[in-house]
C-alpha cells in the first residue's frame, strides 16, 4: 500500500515541478545553436553571391498595412511576362504581415535595363466578395540589387484596398 | 498530436482496452506531459500584436519569421543584417524583439545580455518593463526563483498587454512556491478567466495543500475551465491526488467521493480503481471492493496497480472468509508474477537504444510504432518516468541536438553543392575563354583608342587651320576631288593646244562655288564631326566598361580560391559541430539508459516483493487452516483424559 501511495504521489507531482535541464548540456546546446545561426548567415551570403549577384539580383517583397478591406489568399508574380512565383498564404503568414512583417516573395536574376513586374493578387475584398486585382510597375535594373516592394494598404476614404509596386 | 486524436484515445479507454504501446501509449504520455507543455508553450508564444512601422525591408523579413514563431530563421536574418549594417526601424525595440527571439530559441545567455543592455539604456518605461519581464521569465526557466521574483517586481504594471497573462501566471507560481496564498489568489485573479493557466495553477495549489496536509472536504470540487481532454485529464489528476491523500489521512469516505469523480475513460483509471477499492475495503464494504479488485486484476498488463489489485483481491476474499478463493487468487497471481518477470526482461530488451520501441516509447517519435506481439508499455510508472519533467526536458534537449545535427548535415550537403557550382562555373568560363583571346581583345581596344586619339589630333589641327575641306562630308569630298582631277586633265589638254578654255572656265566657276559652299557650311560640318567624335567616345567607353567587367568576371570565376577557402573553413566547422552534437546526444541517451535501467530494477524489486507477499500470505493462510484443523482434532485427542467425547 505504501509503495503505491508513494508511486501515485510521485506520478501526480510530476506536473508541478518545472523542467530543469542539465546546465552544462544546456550551455553546449546554446553554443551549437549559435553556430547554426552563424553558419546559416555565412551560407546565405555565399548562396546570394553565387546565385543572385547584385548586378543581376531582383527581389520582390510584400508588405501589408492594416488589411481591413482585403484578406489576401494568393499572389502570382510575373517578371517580364514570365510567371516566377505563385504563392498561397497561410493564416499565420497573413497575421504576421498584418503585424508588420515583410515577406520576400521572390528572388531572382534579370539583366540590366528596363523590366516589367506584375503582381496578380487574389483574396476577399470589401463586403466579403472575391477579389482579384493586378498591378504592374516598370523598373530599371542597374548594377545595384533591385528591391521592389508590393505594398498592400487600405484607402480609408474609398473603403477599398490599394496595391502598388514601389522601388526600394 | 491534436485534440481529436487525444479524444480517440480516451474513447478507447472506456472499454478498458489493453493499453498497448504504440500511438495510444504516446497519447497517454502526451496527456501526462500536458502541464509541462503548457509552461513551455506559453514561453514560446511571444507573438506581439503591435503594428510596426517597418522602414527596413530586411528587418521586416525578420519580423515576418518572428511573428510566425520561426525564431531560428528570424535570428539568422537578423545576423545577416547585423553583419552588413545597422537596422533602420521604428516601433517595437529591435533589441527587445531580439531578446524575445533569443529566449524562445533557447539562447539564454544572449537573451540575458540583451535584456541587461535594454535595462541599462534610456529606453521607455514600457520597453524596460517588458525587458524585466523577459529577464524574469529567463530566470524562472533557469530555476532561479528569487531572481525571477525580483525581476517581475521591477517589471511593475507596465508590462505590455500581450504579456500580462504570462506575467501573472509566473507571479502566481512564485507566490505558491513561497506559500503566500493571498498573493497567489491576487495574481491568479488578474489572469483572463478563460485562460487555461487557471487549471494548472489550481492543480498546483491543491498539491501544495496536500503536501501541507491542509486538504479539506471543500477541496473536493475542482474548478474546471473547459471540457476538453486536457482540462479533464488535469481534473482527474487532482481528484486522484486528493483520493490518496484522504486515504492516507484515514478519511475513506472523502476518498471514495474523490475517486468517483475520475472518468472511466481517464488514463489514471487503474490507480483510481485501486484507491477506490482500498477506501471501500477500509470502510468495511468488502463485497464492492472485491468487485473492483477483480475487475482491475483482470487487466491484460500486469503493471504495479494490477499486481497490487491481485494481492488486495486475495486479502478481501480472506476478509470475507473465503480462504479457498483467496488461495486460488494468490496461486494464480504467483503464476502471473513469474510470467511478468520474463515479460519485463523482454520489455527491457525491446527498449534498447535505436530500436523501434525505444524510439516510439522513449523518444516519442511520431513516425515510429512499437506494435510487436505482447508489448505492454502502458505501465503508469513508465509513463510517469517518460513524462517526468526532468526526462521530458532531457528528451527535448535530445530532440534539439538531433535536429541541429540534421541541420549541420543539410548544410554540409548545401556547401558541397556550392562547391560543385563554383567549380562548374570555373570550368565553363575556362572552356569559353579558350575561344577568346583576351590579350588580343585588349590590344584591339587599345588600337581603337589610339586611332581615336590620332583622329582628334588631326581634327584639332584642321580646326586651327580653318581647313574647311577637312570637314567636308565624304560625298562632297569625292565631288571636290573629281573637280580637281578634271581641272588637272583640262590643264593637260590646254597644253596640248586643245580648245577647252570655256570648259576650264566653267569648271573653275563650279570649283569656286564649291569652295564657297564648303566655307559657308564650315561651322555646321565641324559641329557634325565633333558630334560624331562624341558618339565614338561613348561607344568606346561602353566597350571599355564591358571589357573591364568581363575581365573582372573572368578573374573572379577563374580564381575561386577565396570562395574555396571559405567553403573549406565552413566544412571544417560543420564537421566539428556535428561530431560535438553527436557526443552530446550520446551523453543524453546514456542518461536515458541509466534511468530506464533504474525503472526496470524497481519493477523487478516490486515484483519480487509482491511474490514474497503472495507466498507469505499463502503460507500464513495454509498455516492458519492447518492450525484450525489441528485444533478441530484436539478435543478428540483430549477426550480419553477428560473422558468427554
Amino acid at each position: 500500500m505504501k509503495l503505491i501511495l508513494i508511486a501515485v504521489l510521485c506520478l501526480l507531482c510530476a506536473g508541478h515541478v518545472e523542467a530543469q535541464t542539465s546546465p552544462s548540456i544546456n550551455k553546449e546546446i546554446q553554443a551549437l545553436k549559435r553556430q547554426v545561426i552563424a553558419l546559416n548567415r555565412d551560407l546565405f551570403i555565399l548562396e546570394e553571391d553565387l546565385l543572385f549577384p547584385t548586378n543581376t539580383q531582383i527581389a520582390v517583397y510584400v508588405s501589408m498595412d492594416i488589411g481591413h478591406f482585403f484578406e489576401l489568399d494568393s499572389i502570382e508574380l510575373l517578371v517580364d511576362g514570365v510567371n516566377v512565383t505563385h504563392y498561397l498564404y497561410t493564416q499565420k503568414q497573413i497575421s504576421s504581415l498584418k503585424k508588420g512583417g515583410i515577406q520576400r516573395l521572390h528572388m531572382g536574376n534579370v539583366s540590366q535595363g528596363k523590366h516589367e513586374v506584375t503582381a496578380i493578387l487574389r483574396g476577399v475584398g470589401p463586403n466579403k466578395r472575391d477579389y482579384k486585382i493586378g498591378t504592374t510597375g516598370n523598373f530599371n535594373k542597374d548594377k545595384k540589387a533591385l528591391s521592389i516592394e508590393l505594398k498592400i494598404s487600405d484607402s480609408i476614404n474609398k473603403e477599398q484596398p490599394t496595391f502598388e509596386l514601389v522601388k526600394r | 498530436m491534436n485534440l481529436l486524436n487525444a479524444n480517440m484515445t480516451l474513447r478507447r479507454f472506456t472499454h478498458f482496452d489493453a493499453f498497448r504501446c504504440s500511438k495510444v501509449f504516446k497519447k497517454a504520455v502526451f496527456i501526462a506531459l500536458m502541464p509541462l507543455l503548457c509552461v513551455n508553450s506559453t514561453l514560446a508564444d511571444d507573438a506581439k500584436d503591435n503594428t510596426n512601422i517597418v522602414t527596413d525591408l530586411d528587418y521586416g523579413l525578420v519580423l515576418f519569421h518572428y511573428f510566425q514563431g520561426q525564431h531560428q530563421a528570424a535570428l539568422t536574418q537578423l545576423a545577416i543584417i547585423e553583419s552588413e549594417r545597422d537596422i533602420k526601424h521604428l516601433g517595437v525595440s529591435p533589441e527587445l524583439v531580439k531578446g524575445g527571439m533569443s529566449l524562445s530559441y533557447g539562447l539564454y545567455d544572449e537573451a540575458n545580455a540583451i535584456f541587461d543592455r535594454v535595462l541599462a539604456s534610456d529606453s521607455s518605461r514600457e520597453v524596460k518593463s517588458d525587458a524585466w519581464f523577459g529577464s524574469g521569465k529567463l530566470q524562472y526557466l533557469e530555476g532561479n526563483w528569487q531572481g525571477a521574483s525580483q525581476a517581475f517586481e521591477r517589471a511593475g504594471n507596465a508590462v505590455s498587454i500581450e504579456n500580462k497573462d504570462d506575467f501573472f501566471y509566473f507571479k502566481a507560481q512564485l507566490a505558491l512556491k513561497e506559500n503566500d496564498i493571498e498573493r497567489y489568489n491576487n495574481f491568479k485573479s488578474n489572469i483572463t478567466p478563460e485562460n487555461e493557466f487557471h487549471g494548472y495553477l489550481s492543480h498546483n495549489y491543491l498539491l501544495n495543500k496536500i503536501k501541507a496536509k491542509a486538504l479539506t472536504i471543500d477541496d473536493l470540487q475542482v474548478p474546471q475551465i473547459g471540457n476538453d481532454p486536457q482540462s479533464n485529464a488535469l481534473a482527474d489528476r487532482s481528484y486522484l491526488a486528493m483520493g490518496y491523500a484522504f486515504i492516507e489521512r484515514g478519511n475513506h469516505n472523502a476518498a471514495i467521493h474523490a475517486f468517483k469523480k475520475i472518468g472511466l475513460d481517464s488514463y489514471l483509471i487503474e490507480p483510481a480503481l485501486l484507491g477506490y477499492g482500498w477506501a471501500l475495503n477500509n470502510e468495511g464494504q468488502y463485497g464492492q471492493a472485491k468487485n473492483l479488485f477483480s475487475r482491475l486484476a483482470r487487466g491484460r498488463d500486469l503493471n504495479t496497480y494490477v499486481q497490487e489489485s491481485i494481492l488486495a483481491n486475495a486479502n478481501t476474499s480472506k476478509l470475507l472468509g473465503d480462504i479457498k478463493d483467496s488461495l486460488q487468487i494468490l496461486a494464480g497471481g504467483l503464476v502471473k508474477f513469474e510470467q511478468q518477470k520474463n515479460h519485463l526482461l523482454s520489455m527491457q530488451q525491446q527498449l534498447i537504444k535505436g530500436s523501434d520501441c525505444y524510439r516510439a516509447v522513449v523518444l516519442l517519435q511520431s513516425d515510429m510504432t512499437c506494435d510487436k506481439e505482447g508489448n505492454s508499455f502502458n505501465d503508469l510508472a513508465l509513463i510517469a518516468l517518460i513524462s517526468d519533467s526532468q526526462f521530458s526536458a532531457s528528451r527535448q534537449q535530445l530532440q534539439q541536438v538531433n535536429e541541429l545535427n540534421r541541420e549541420f548535415k543539410q548544410k554540409l550537403e548545401k556547401l558541397m553543392t556550392f562547391e560543385g557550382m563554383l567549380k562548374e562555373k570555373q570550368q565553363v568560363t575556362q572552356a569559353r575563354l579558350e575561344h577568346i583571346d583576351i590579350v588580343q581583345l585588349e590590344a584591339k581596344i587599345d588600337a581603337f583608342k589610339a586611332q581615336r586619339k590620332s583622329l582628334v589630333e588631326r581634327i584639332n589641327v584642321a580646326k586651327s587651320e580653318s581647313n574647311s575641306a577637312f570637314f567636308l562630308p565624304q560625298t562632297q569630298l569625292n565631288q571636290h576631288n573629281k573637280i580637281k582631277a578634271t581641272l588637272a586633265k583640262l590643264d593637260q589638254l590646254q597644253h596640248s593646244n586643245k580648245k577647252v578654255v570655256s570648259l576650264a572656265q566653267r569648271l573653275d566657276l563650279i570649283n569656286r562655288t564649291f569652295l564657297w559652299q564648303s566655307d559657308y557650311n564650315y561651322a555646321a560640318n565641324v559641329n557634325k564631326t565633333l558630334e560624331e567624335i562624341k558618339t565614338l567616345d561613348f561607344a568606346l567607353n561602353a566597350l571599355t566598361a564591358i571589357f573591364q567587367r568581363f575581365s573582372q568576371h573572368v578573374a573572379q570565376v577563374t580564381n575561386i580560391n577565396r570562395e574555396m577557402t571559405k567553403i573549406a573553413d565552413l566544412r571544417l566547422t560543420i564537421t566539428l559541430q556535428r561530431q560535438h552534437s553527436q557526443r552530446i546526444a550520446a551523453r543524453i541517451e546514456q542518461d536515458f539508459y541509466t534511468q530506464l535501467s533504474a525503472y526496470f530494477t524497481e519493477r523487478h524489486r516490486v515484483l519480487d516483493h509482491n511474490i514474497r507477499e503472495a507466498k507469505l500470505a499463502m503460507i500464513q493462510m495454509q498455516d492458519a487452516s492447518f492450525k484450525q484443523s489441528q485444533q478441530a482434532l484436539l478435543p478428540k485427542q483430549a477426550s480419553p483424559q477428560t473422558g468427554k467425547p
